[in-house]
């Protein structure tokens, strides 16, 4: 797959609750899938901030010979902070990076889970499970309040069994996605469900746990501190297993995307 | 009208000045950057045996700069030379083989095994010392003591026929008695600098940004500081050959270090930033350089 590497325009801005969704244009038809990430210079104007950032890809759209990219993002940095307050900034976009989510067709149960910001792969897959039709798509959404459950208004359009819930109960069930997790699949025949999770850390270890006791197999979608994004650096690296022993994997070229038995954690 | 980039550097004909600087370009980059373009590719460094490398985080960004601490993550010179270095070796470009050892005989083995494989030496245009890791325990001892310089440099040159280039670090007081103790050992050229010692910490949790600690900082930040180690070098050694490294973004940063008497440069960091900076540099420098 080429990857490019193009100037974008910021074409608009919007708030989702806390978070914001930006869409950048590319005048160049591009297509994506669930699970990718793109690398954003923020600003090609400045050295300052000066490194990329990795981004999910929240949606996109083709319009003409243009491509459309929705960003979703919380503030969490100087480069964050740029991208939701100021204009005129004039952004370059690697694009695409990353392995997609490996969809299993054989199954008729899909279940994704998702902690805050870790929602942002959850649109684009939702939309394609839906799409592909097999079964049942189901979405357990999750944060510490309401103001977390960034996208929420765009997802309820996709048509996804959706569960939410606030460490607080500020919205949706008070407690955490992995108790409803553990209650979904203690419901039914697990051997039709893949699950999908994306979130903190240790989130996902305890997503990793429940799905380890029914028995469900668990893609991850990980973030980590990120340089190149080509598998150079050796900066984003995550613990896995190898045979008998562990090593480091690049995220941005062996993953984004992992199956929880891959993994060690610490 | 084109201008011709080239150079001659330890006898060999480069197509520009423009290196990329190790453990900044590999993975896929080729998918992105023409590399046929570039004046020389200086790989990873490389250690006797695999390194897995530091705890993450490895990366963190700091004001107009970047701390990394990898630690040396590499397969070790077996793989390396069976089966990594073939990808580059495919493009019609010079490639810079960067060995990192624990002892000065370590750094000898390393250069022998490369000499007595069988891939191609000429494209091979060099093999550059890593004396500088800040990144590994006792890694920084090759560059800070000369004596270790030298001895290093000179066990090197004394197993190839393979052009030998020393890279220095920042962290030393005086970067010429060091330089010299290279080129007194048969360097054939130096190249400075490797990344400055660095810590970036969060105030809230106390604890530093990077794994390891600490680690080098790089980028547009330290520009100003390699200027002045090419110069101080450049001053008291008017006729070794020079590699510039430090911050270099753009072609005007690459005449600074020409102003200053680097002969040729490595980018490093604004590779992460722009994965094809250099085929955008060299079209710059074409414009810019008045030879």
């Amino acid at each position: 797959m080429t990857i490019h590497n193009l100037p974008t325009q910021l074409v608009s801005r919007i708030k989702t609750r806390e978070g914001f969704i930006i869409t950048l244009k590319i005048d160049k038809k591009i297509d994506f899938f669930p699970g990718q990430f793109l690398h954003l210079r923020i600003d090609s104007q400045r050295y300052d901030p000066l490194l990329r950032r990795p981004f999910s890809i929240w949606n996109y759209s083709h319009k003409n010979s243009s491509t459309y990219i929705d960003v979703l993002f919380k503030v969490v940095g100087r480069g964050t902070d740029i991208l939701a307050k100021e204009d005129n900034l004039k952004p370059f976009v690697m694009i695409p990076l990353g392995n997609k989510f490996n969809i299993l067709n054989d199954r008729s149960n899909y279940i994704m889970v998702a902690g805050g910001a870790g929602i942002v792969p959850f649109y684009l897959l939702g939309r394609e499970l839906v799409k592909m039709h097999k079964g049942k798509v189901t979405l357990i959404f999750g944060a510490r309040n309401s103001s977390q459950l960034y996208g929420l208004e765009q997802l309820s359009s996709l048509g996804l069994d959706m569960h939410i819930c606030t460490d607080d109960g500020s919205e949706g069930k008070k407690g955490l996605v992995t108790e409803i997790l553990d209650e979904l699949l203690g419901k039914q025949k697990t051997d039709s469900i893949q699950a999908f999770s994306c979130g903190p850390m240790v989130m996902l270890k305890r997503v990793s746990e429940v799905c380890n006791k029914w028995n469900v197999g668990c893609q991850l979608s990980l973030e980590t501190h990120m340089g190149c994004a080509l598998g150079a650096c050796r900066a984003c690296i995550v613990k896995v297993k190898n045979k008998d022993d562990w090593k480091y994997s690049r995220v941005c070229c062996e993953g984004p995307n992992y199956n929880s038995s891959e993994l060690i954690w610490e | 009208m084109s201008q011709d980039l080239s150079i001659r550097l330890f006898g060999k004909a480069f197509k520009t000045p423009i290196m990329v600087a190790s453990g900044t370009f590999g993975g896929i980059y080729d998918k992105v950057v023409d590399l046929n373009q570039l004046g020389a590719v200086v790989l990873k460094s490389v250690t006797v045996n695999p390194r897995k490398g530091n705890p993450p985080p490895r990366i963190v960004e700091t004001a107009s700069g970047t701390i990394n601490s990898i630690g040396l993550e590499n397969p070790g010179i077996e793989s390396f030379l069976s089966d990594e270095i073939h990808r580059y070796l495919a493009f019609d470009t010079f490639i810079i083989i960067s060995i990192a050892g624990k002892s000065p005989e370590e750094f000898a083995f390393l250069a022998k095994k490369i000499q007595d494989s069988d891939i191609d030496k000429s494209k091979i245009a060099a093999i550059e010392l890593n004396l500088s890791c800040p990144n590994v325990a006792g890694g920084l001892d090759f560059s800070t003591k000369s004596d270790l310089a030298f001895s290093t440099t000179k066990s090197v040159k004394e197993v190839t026929k393979i052009p030998v280039i020393s890279k220095l670090s920042p962290n030393v007081t005086d970067i010429v008695v060091l330089a010299k103790a290279c080129v007194d050992a048969g360097a054939d050229a130096i190249s400075l600098i490797n990344t400055v010692k660095a810590m970036a910490v969060d105030w809230k949790t106390g604890k530093s940004l990077i794994g390891s600690q600490v680690g080098g900082l790089s980028g547009p930040a330290i520009k100003p500081i390699a200027l002045r180690f090419v110069y101080e070098v450049r001053q008291a050694l008017p006729a070794v050959p020079i590699i510039g490294i430090g911050g270099i973004m753009n072609a005007h940063d690459v005449l600074e270090f020409f102003s200053v008497g680097a002969n040729a440069v490595q980018i490093g960091t604004a590779n992460f930033v722009e994965a094809d900076i250099t085929v955008r540099i060299t079209d710059d420098l074409r414009r810019l350089w008045r030879r």
